[in-house]
C-alpha cells in the first residue's frame, strides 16, 4: 500500500487525476464561490494603501434629479463626498451611446488635480479658478476619483469609494 | 482552469504583472487581482475561516503585497509569496478566533491551536461523480483536503509551485502527484463506482 502510494506520488499527473481536480474545483466553486466585489474591494484597498490616501466619505447621493429627462441624457446622478481637507460634488449624466459626462465641484481653496480611475484607464484634469472640472466622455462602471492639492505638495490625496456610472 | 496557456503559467503571469507593477505601472495589478483572488479565497477557507474572515484574509493579502513590494527579490515567486501569505494570515486568524472562543466559554486564555471550523459545511455536489469524489476527498487528512481544494483552482504548471506555498512540496522535476493527490487516487481506483460515473 505504501508503495504503490510512493509510487504514484512521483508520477506525472495524468488525465484522470484531472477528472478529479476538476470534479472537485466544480464542487467547490458550486459550494463556495468567491464573493462578489471581493477581488474590486482588494484593488481599491491596495489603491489607497499604495498612495497613502485618505478615503473620502459619500455624504449624499441622489440617483434621481427630477426634471432632468431630456432627448440628450435620461438621468441625472449627484454625488457629494468630503474628507477632513475637502469636499467635493459629482455630478453624472448619461449621454448617448451608454457613456457618461462627468462635472464636478471641490471646495478645496486651491488648483486640485483630478484623476478619474475607470476599470482600464486614467484620465486626468485639473479644477480651474472656481474648482470646476469635468470629464465628458466616462465608460459605464466603477469608478474612483482621485484628488491631489497642486498647490500642498506633502499633503495626502483624496480618493473616493467606487462610484457606479 | 488546468490548461497550459500561450501566456505562460500563472506563476509567469503573476510575475510579469508584479515586476511592471513595481515599475510605476498602477494597472498591472488588476489582472493579477482578479486571476488570484480565487486561489487565495480557497486557501483561506480551506483553514476552516467564515466567510467574512476570509474576506478580510485575502485582502490582508493584498495590501501586504503592496506594503512588502520592494521587498520581494523574486518577481517569479510572487505567486507562491501571496499563497503563503494567505495560509499564514488564515492560520493566524484562525487561532485568534479559537482563543476567543474559549475564552467566551471559559472565561480565560488556554492557549487553543487553531483547528477546522466546528461547523458543518455546505457542499453542494452534483451528479454520481462528484458524489464518489467527494466521498473519498472527505476521508483525506486536513493538510490534503486544504492542498487539493486549492490545487483544484490552479493551473497545471503552476502545481508544484502551489503545493509548496501551502507547506507540501512535491517533486520538484515537472508536476508529479504528491502524496495528496496519490491517496485519492488510489480511493477513487478502488471504487468501481468512480469507473461507472464516468
Amino acid at each position: 500500500m505504501n508503495e504503490d502510494l510512493d509510487r504514484l506520488a512521483a508520477e506525472p499527473v495524468d488525465a484522470e487525476d484531472l477528472r478529479a481536480l476538476t470534479a472537485l474545483r466544480s464542487i467547490f466553486a458550486d459550494s463556495d464561490p468567491v464573493p462578489p466585489g471581493l477581488a474590486e474591494r482588494s484593488k481599491f484597498a491596495m489603491t489607497v494603501a499604495a498612495l497613502e490616501a485618505e478615503v473620502a466619505q459619500i455624504t449624499a447621493a441622489s440617483a434621481e434629479a427630477a426634471g432632468v429627462r431630456t432627448t440628450t441624457y435620461d438621468r441625472a446622478q449627484t454625488v457629494t463626498f468630503s474628507s477632513a481637507h475637502l469636499s467635493a460634488m459629482i455630478t453624472i449624466e448619461l449621454v448617448d451611446g451608454g457613456r457618461a459626462r462627468i462635472s464636478g465641484w471641490v471646495s478645496a481653496d486651491g488648483p486640485t488635480a483630478v484623476e478619474l480611475r475607470e476599470r482600464s484607464r486614467t484620465q486626468t484634469t485639473e479644477t480651474d479658478a472656481e474648482g470646476r472640472f469635468g470629464f465628458p466622455q466616462v465608460e459605464r462602471g466603477l469608478v474612483h476619483l482621485l484628488l491631489r492639492r497642486l498647490d500642498l505638495s506633502d499633503s495626502r490625496p483624496v480618493i473616493t469609494p467606487a462610484i457606479e456610472i | 482552469m488546468y490548461t497550459d496557456g500561450a501566456a505562460g503559467s500563472h506563476a509567469e503571469r503573476a510575475a510579469r504583472a508584479f515586476s511592471a507593477y513595481r515599475d510605476g505601472d498602477a494597472e498591472a495589478m488588476s489582472d493579477l487581482v482578479d486571476t488570484t483572488t480565487t486561489l487565495l479565497w480557497h486557501t483561506a477557507r480551506g483553514q476552516g475561516l467564515d466567510p467574512a474572515q476570509a474576506e478580510d484574509v485575502v485582502q490582508t493579502t493584498w495590501l501586504l503585497l503592496v506594503q512588502h513590494a520592494p521587498s520581494i527579490h523574486d518577481p517569479q515567486a510572487v505567486l507562491k509569496w501571496l499563497i503563503t501569505t494567505a495560509r499564514r494570515e488564515a492560520w493566524a486568524t484562525a487561532k485568534k478566533s479559537r482563543r476567543e472562543d474559549v475564552r467566551e466559554e471559559l472565561g480565560e486564555d488556554v492557549g487553543a491551536t487553531p483547528t477546522q471550523s466546528d461547523e458543518p459545511e455546505q457542499v453542494l455536489v452534483r451528479g454520481q461523480e462528484q458524489v464518489v469524489l467527494w466521498k473519498h476527498f472527505a476521508t483525506l487528512s486536513e493538510r490534503c483536503q486544504q492542498l487539493l481544494r486549492v490545487v483544484a483552482f490552479a493551473e497545471r504548471p503552476d502545481y508544484a509551485h502551489v503545493a509548496e506555498a501551502l507547506g507540501m512540496p512535491v517533486g520538484s522535476i515537472g508536476p508529479t502527484r504528491g502524496r495528496c493527490l496519490a491517496k485519492l487516487r488510489l480511493a477513487l481506483g478502488a471504487d468501481p463506482s468512480w469507473d461507472v460515473a464516468s
